[in-house]
């Protein structure tokens, strides 16, 4: 009863979804203000609609509904709690619905907070919003239905991928889609313009918190989906440029320069084409994503279950989106006005610069992406791209970026002085210098570049805080005055410094990590003792061991630091009773110095050893701490009143606004 | 500067970052890119010692032979040809003899592979597509041994 | 129906609230594009004062960002919307209320028609919890087993737990299971008659037929237990003469028939096996040297003139495993007991005559081997013994499970 009632409530809200793409952008063609007023009820009662068929499906999955089929496919009675309700996003079809979802919640929210948006513009960004949710809906029912039932139920379901019942991934996806997801508001708002052949100037207000938040969405979901890889998969690694990862860091380099890109249109009106270019771009980016994913083209370990109908059915889907859009996009860009002029050396040539390298990275993860797609399509050869390709296209392009970034923040709008911006910074460039020397004291080995990586890194952390002491005198005022800036910067600029030394964190925990990890494969008898790091590990033995669903080989490990016993690991292998499928669990110790990782391997045949393999990550929570202080720092940025949605405050227009604004 | 040069330093900035980037990456495509070859076309000669590539097929049945420490060595089969891979290290949780795998290393002299990168897809079902690509190009028919009894599409 | 009255429900709250904007009074624009840009540079305005105030940009800065704002300012309050839209207007036909009224008709019929393409209206929801709380006379058995099965797999060693599934196991053919089963009834609750006879009962059909080893003992007990005891005693005779001790056998089904019963349904039973057993015998005189692969299927029983011991033609059991496939264990359960036999002879054969045609199957070839020897029929077991070489050519580890399997059947190698 309740799974026929979410499957009608999912086919009566694709229903919805084609009035809602209809009828405002005809009021919008005939000039109909009450044709247009309809996009708002339908996003939010196209949201409700898609909420009550998610919330069923997640009902059959967490009673263990064995009537539904995607519910015996992924689930299993025995299953904990949390991994049940995962387990409706666990797979294609339920992942589909939550896509949807998203993407309805993200149009219900526009039409929510919309008010003050122009009402054409409104109806149009709701109706393209809409057709995106439509094309995905009937994809849903067409192909990916997870509200089929089964005549002959089954006692218990066949369960969920053991590798990915963890906490991590459990909340992966949803962060993701979110943010893939989040870049259609931007994608709307492009077409919308394109469609009025004008550009409002609300659009960047618009645009940008919402980009800013499907950013800060995808930054923490490809976190998530990292710091899973790197405790799960038991390679010790955290970033293996699996073609699964580039479709999501793809539309995060994209969305990145979009967030950029957008500031400078809305101060100065310019760069307009460029944005809007860039909105569609960073879509297209998020639906390739989609595709490559599901549609087996690519082989990945975080691949769900590919079927090529459903590949050509995304593919179209995708084919319409980004073709279309970029059609208008050709036929319609030159009608937009351009804006304001700038010098090269100024705020908004800083920014270019930061679209120019992100977009050239971007492509270059493309290329190294989709290369094996398109040789073997040409010649039929085989090839994989891996690691040496991004380390010698990617990488290159991010130092400049690195070095160039703290300088744009200090840059004034529409002209600046390098020379005065080069000396602004030189306290930043003096504690690079320091942990340049500090790195290479540290460590006899690791390549030549890693030091003078370090250094950049320290530097972008430096250059961050140093600009927040620019803001607030610190260093020329008298402490009142210090404070009093303090409080009155905007939050916003709060958000950018947060955001830019976060990015510094994240580059020393790379580089650390990259260039001075210690790995060790050996074999232990138990009693016998390893040196990995400084730490002495003893290994005492494996054991037996019964968990929920699952059995494992548990291994105990003890570890000391200069005599001091610290921690005892549990590195285990385990196989997981429905289905039942191996994995290992890493043992690892983690601390501010870095991660003392673990893994147990195989028993040897003959002396009753084990192998292992030790790994120390130094610094390598930096990565993730990194991610974090963006995704906080992208929340500080949205709380800003200036930023925050329904922008244009029409009250304020009658007093004084200044004084209003300031003491805020 | 006038409005011209202005955007003329921009754009020329931009396309010299393109065209750097264009020359990056045609060159690391160049060097870095590995091919993938199975036990045929090693027997074949279509590989030099030394030269980087992947090697994939089946496990042989029989031929997991464990050595001093965490040295392994097994063969990798097209059911054709098969080629004696040695790899130091863990293997993965879904490394099995008759299962498909991916190796990636070089030969030495002697026509073993040395493997420093072995990969077992976390699926029971997992076939490498290459290999399946790659032996059904052989006109191999894949035998019951690719059968499991907890059959699982995921 | 309360489904259909809540999907009516549903979809008439959905067509008031996307009607009602249509169905209004005509009412201007709420934010013309004009005053909404305007907002937006008054208020961006207001914000180049407060950043000068707060010093974020010098008072040059900020004049010159409030020049170019008043510019803009200034260009588009005299412009005016339609002017910026090039496009001409389309036709303001239909009217609203018109599309109200065809949203009102369509959008219902478009939903129930999708749905009732995809949906299963009739089927009510099943969580498992419900399923495995209903009462017993409601629940289906294999909710029970599913509910017994989920508890043992909590409690391994409650004793009542084995003891109670095992007889179901047995009436549902799950013949492998329900023999673990007794077995652990057994080991944790101790012997009885019923435990015994339901062990070996499950584990001779567990194992197509054949008595094997510890089915013998477990009858043995039984005999023990119960001298005269007629089923133990037709079950050992069997496994004798599987064993290829066709006297005893023989001796044996003519005791059990002896003290029979006038009435009782399973003499013939014994009859057909004692005639099959002349059979036999006069067969291993006459020509035992044929290998068993040429034997017509089923042939060794003259005596069975029963249509449901006929083998299944080989056409049909081409695209079949060679193993027994469900129909077949199946049609196993329905026999009676001596037809069992016969029955699994015909499979026998039909494996044999399958594994000619596909000698690549070792597996198969390891289950005839083993059958053959089971059968007492050590000729045929040697000869396929040697074709299972054949498959098992330069493959070492199958060649291992070979030599362990005729050292455990003590066949030549």
């Amino acid at each position: 009863m309740i799974v026929e009632f979410g499957h009608f409530a999912l086919v009566l809200a694709v229903v919805v979804a084609l009035f809602q793409t209809v009828v405002p952008l005809w009021g919008t063609l005939s000039r109909e203000p009450r044709l247009m007023e309809t996009a708002k009820p339908a996003a939010i009662v196209q949201l409700l609609l898609l909420l009550v068929a998610f919330l069923a499906l997640t009902h059959a999955y967490v009673t263990s509904d064995f009537s539904v089929a995607n519910v015996v496919a992924n689930s299993h009675s025995t299953k904990p709690l949390i991994y049940r309700i995962s387990g409706v996003w666990g797979n294609h079809e339920g992942s589909m619905l939550l896509w949807v979802l998203i993407l309805a919640a993200f149009g219900a929210a526009v039409a929510i907070f919309g008010n003050n948006l122009p009402l054409s513009l409104r109806a149009n960004v709701l109706s393209v919003q809409a057709s995106i949710a439509l094309a995905f809906g009937v994809f849903i029912l067409a192909t990916s239905n997870p509200f089929l039932r089964l005549e002959d139920v089954p006692i218990d379901g066949r369960g969920l991928n053991p590798i990915l019942q963890d906490p991590a991934l459990a909340f992966h996806p949803p962060f993701l889609y979110a943010g893939y997801v989040g870049f259609s508001i931007a994608f709307s708002f492009a077409i919308a313009a394109l469609i009025e052949g004008r550009i409002d100037a609300a659009w960047a207000r618009w645009v940008r918190p919402w980009t800013l938040a499907a950013w800060m969405c995808l930054t923490l979901g490809i976190a998530m989906g990292s710091w899973w890889a790197y405790y799960e998969l038991g390679w010790g690694g955290w970033w293996f440029w699996d073609p699964v990862e580039n479709a999501s860091f793809m539309p995060w380099l994209a969305g990145t320069a979009l967030l950029h890109s957008a500031l400078v249109m809305e101060k100065r009106e310019t760069l307009k084409v460029w944005t809007i270019l860039l909105a569609i771009l960073t879509f297209s980016l998020s639906l390739m994503g989609a595709f490559l994913v599901r549609s087996g083209v690519l082989t990945s370990v975080h691949a769900f279950a590919v079927d090529p109908e459903r590949g050509v059915a995304i593919l179209a889907i995708m084919t319409i989106f980004v073709g279309g859009g970029l059609a208008l996009f050709a036929l319609r860009a030159g009608e937009l006005r351009q804006g304001g002029l700038f010098a090269p050396i100024s705020r908004e040539g800083a920014l270019v610069l930061n679209n120019v390298l992100l977009t050239t990275a971007t492509a270059t993860v493309f290329v190294g992406t989709l290369y094996p797609l398109l040789l073997e399509g040409l010649t039929g050869a085989k090839i994989s791209v891996g690691p040496p390709y991004f380390n010698l296209t990617f990488v290159p392009l991010m130092v400049p970026l690195l070095i160039a970034l703290p300088f744009g923040p200090f840059l004034p709008w529409k002209r600046g002085d390098i020379v005065a911006v080069s000396q602004r910074l030189i306290w930043a460039a003096v504690l690079a210098l320091v942990a340049m020397v500090a790195t290479m004291a540290l460590s006899q080995r690791g390549p030549w570049l890693a030091p003078i990586m370090m250094a950049v890194g320290v530097y972008v952390m430096a250059g961050a805080v140093q600009e927040l002491a620019y803001r607030a005198k610190i260093g020329s005022a008298g402490r009142d005055e210090i404070l009093r800036r303090l409080r009155n910067l905007p939050r916003s600029i709060y958000g950018t410094t947060l955001a830019h030394f976060g990015v510094g964190v994240m580059v020393v925990g790379i580089v650390a990590t990259s260039a001075y990890q210690t790995e060790k494969v050996l074999v232990l008898k138990p009693g016998d003792t390893a040196e990995v790091a400084g730490y002495t590990l003893t290994f005492k033995g494996v054991a037996p061991h019964k968990g929920p669903n699952f059995r494992e080989q548990l291994g105990t490990i003890e570890v000391m630091r200069d005599g001091t016993p610290i921690t005892t690991l549990h590195p285990s292998k385990r196989i997981y009773d429905s289905p039942p499928q191996p994995t290992s669990e890493a043992g690892i110790h983690a601390s501010w110095r870095g991660d003392l990782y673990t893994v147990l391997g195989d028993a040897q045949e003959e002396d009753g050893g084990y192998a292992f393999r030790f790994y120390f990550n130094p610094l390598v929570r930096l990565i993730w701490l990194g991610a974090l202080i963006m995704f906080i720092a992208g929340g500080v940025s949205l709380s800003d009143r200036r930023l925050r949605v329904g922008a244009p405050k029409r009250t304020s227009r009658a007093e004084t606004p200044a004084g209003v604004v300031a003491a805020e | 500067m006038t409005r011209k040069q202005k955007r003329g330093v921009l754009i020329g900035a931009a396309v010299a970052i393109l065209a750097i980037a264009v020359i990056m990456v045609a060159m690391a495509l160049r060097d870095t890119i590995v091919f993938f070859q199975t036990p045929s076309d090693v027997a074949e000669g279509k590989v030099q010692p030394g030269e980087r590539f992947r090697l994939g097929g089946l496990v042989e049945d029989g031929s997991v032979k464990r050595g001093q420490g965490t040295k392994v060595k097994f063969a990798v089969t097209d059911t054709l040809q098969s080629v004696s891979v040695s790899y130091e290290g863990i293997l993965p949780d879904l490394f099995r003899e008759g299962q498909g795998v991916v190796t990636e290393g070089r030969l030495d002299s002697s026509g073993l592979f040395v493997a420093d990168t072995v990969l077992a897809k976390h699926d029971e079902n997992y076939m490498p597509p290459e290999v399946a690509a790659a032996l059904k190009e052989k006109g191999v028919k894949l035998g019951s041994g690719a059968e499991h009894p907890d059959d699982k599409s995921n | 129906m309360i489904l259909w009255i809540a999907f009516a429900v549903v979809a008439a709250a959905a067509i008031a609230v996307l009607a009602r904007p249509l169905l209004a009074e005509q009412h201007g624009m709420t934010a013309s594009a004009q005053e909404a840009d305007l907002a937006v540079y008054r208020d961006q305005l207001a914000e180049i004062d407060a950043d000068r105030d707060r010093g974020l940009i010098d008072a040059a800065e900020a004049e010159s960002a409030r020049t170019e704002l008043a510019r803009r300012l200034l260009q588009r309050s005299e412009q005016s919307d339609d002017a910026a839209q090039s496009v001409a207007a389309l036709p303001k036909f239909p009217s609203p209320a018109t599309i109200a009224y065809a949203t009102a008709a369509t959008v219902p019929i478009l939903a129930i028609a999708i749905y009732l393409a995809l949906g299963s209206p009739s089927m009510p929801g099943m969580p498992q919890s419900a399923r495995l709380h209903q009462s017993p006379e409601q629940a289906g058995v294999e909710e029970l087993v599913a509910k017994v099965e989920a508890q043992l797999r909590e409690t391994p060693e409650d004793g009542r737990g084995w003891d109670a599934i095992a007889p179901v196991y047995l009436r549902l053919r799950r013949f492998g299971d329900a023999s673990k089963a007794f077995s652990q009834s057994i080991r944790l609750l101790g012997e009885t008659p019923r435990r015994l006879r339901g062990f070996a009962e499950s584990t001779v059909l567990a194992n197509n037929g054949i008595v094997i080893e510890p089915a013998r003992l477990a009858y043995q007990q039984i005999l023990t237990n119960e001298p005269g005891d007629h089923e133990a005693r037709f079950w050992l005779s069997m496994a004798d003469e599987q064993e290829g001790m066709l006297e005893a056998a023989d001796k044996g089904y003519r005791a059990v028939l002896a003290d029979a019963p006038e009435d009782a349904p399973w003499k013939s039973v014994v009859e057909a096996r004692i005639a099959s057993i002349a059979a036999q015998r006069t067969a291993e005189t006459s020509g035992s040297d044929r290998p068993a692969s040429q034997k017509p299927a089923g042939g060794q029983n003259p005596a069975d003139g029963d249509a449901s011991t006929q083998p299944v033609p080989p056409a049909a059991s081409d695209a079949k495993p060679p193993g027994p496939t469900s129909e077949d264990i199946a049609a196993a359960r329905e026999l009676s007991k001596d037809d069992q036999q016969a029955f699994i002879n015909a499979m026998v054969e039909r494996l044999a005559d399958k594994l000619e045609k596909d000698p690549d199957d070792f597996d198969g070839w390891l289950r005839l081997v083993r059958a053959y020897s089971v059968l007492g029929r050590r000729d045929d077991a040697d000869r396929a013994l040697v074709s299972a070489r054949k498959s098992a050519e330069g493959n070492s580890d199958r060649n291992a499970r070979l030599d362990a399997l005729a050292s455990e059947l003590g066949l030549g190698i």
